[in-house]
């Protein structure tokens, strides 16, 4: 006899990786669990539009990254956003490369724009195949494939930074995202 | 996950070091999992139970 699957268990059961994905888009923890909070309260609410035996993990993204885009984002630039308010994630940074001069991976990765880290998080990382999270982002598979590919072709060039040239152009690059990062992320997204 | 081309064979003219090619896809899991290997905060559990709560008074 098979019990029809109880949504809370489902649901405690895909916290961890909601967690780790609300962290990818927020960059910091309190913050990415209050995401999480409002997620399991919308997902709880909306139980009912979930197909049972599709992946509950790839819904509650969809819902996840709503509330992010929709709601969460706009309070993003009331809370300072320094770089200290994620220290505690980077301190336990072990880099397993010692023998090349990468820069601080984390630290990279927060200066792409949100879509390509999103991207390159969701394939690189949650295990969604191109088409699921294409679905989950509302774009073609194809955008996400370029996605991925350019996060990581400029994640490679912030990581390589420094190695062979102190004070590049790129410097001046990371100095502009600093400054205005909408503006930067919009250029990087249209080009 | 993109497969490892030779140089010069990836759109738009940019090849990724394969060295910087695996570091980042180490990179990638091992942040994703540090968060996800954590457990479960108490906050969470707690919700959903108030939640559940909250439904079986309503049916």
């Amino acid at each position: 006899v098979t019990e029809p699957p109880d949504p809370k268990v489902e649901l405690i059961a895909a916290i961890p990786r909601l967690r780790a994905f609300a962290f990818s888009l927020c960059r910091n923890a309190d913050r990415a669990d209050d995401l999480v909070q409002q997620t399991l309260v919308k997902a709880w609410a909306n139980m009912k539009s979930f197909e049972p035996g599709s992946n509950i993990a790839a819904w509650l993204y969809t819902i996840l990254r709503n509330e992010f885009y929709s709601e969460f984002r706009k309070l993003r630039h009331e809370v300072a956003d320094t770089d200290g308010m994620f220290a505690a994630r980077l301190a336990s940074y072990p880099t397993q490369d010692s023998h090349m001069d990468f820069q601080d991976f984390r630290t990279a990765l927060f200066k792409l724009a949100d879509d390509h880290r999103e991207a390159l998080m969701l394939i690189g990382a949650s295990g969604l195949s191109y088409e699921e999270a294409a679905q989950l982002c509302g774009c073609a598979v194809g955008t996400m494939k370029s996605r991925v590919h350019r996060a990581r072709a400029k994640l490679a060039d912030l990581l390589t930074l420094g190695s062979a040239d102190h004070i590049g152009p790129d410097k001046k690059w990371q100095a502009a995202v600093e400054i205005t990062g909408g503006a930067v992320r919009t250029a990087l997204t249209d080009s | 996950m993109i497969e490892q081309k030779p140089n010069g064979d990836e759109p738009e003219g940019i090849s990724l070091d394969p060295v910087i090619q695996a570091h980042i896809g180490r990179e990638l899991r091992a942040l994703f999992d540090e968060i996800a290997d954590e457990p479960v905060p108490d906050r969470f559990l707690a919700l959903l139970q108030s939640l559940e709560a909250k439904k079986q008074d309503k049916s």
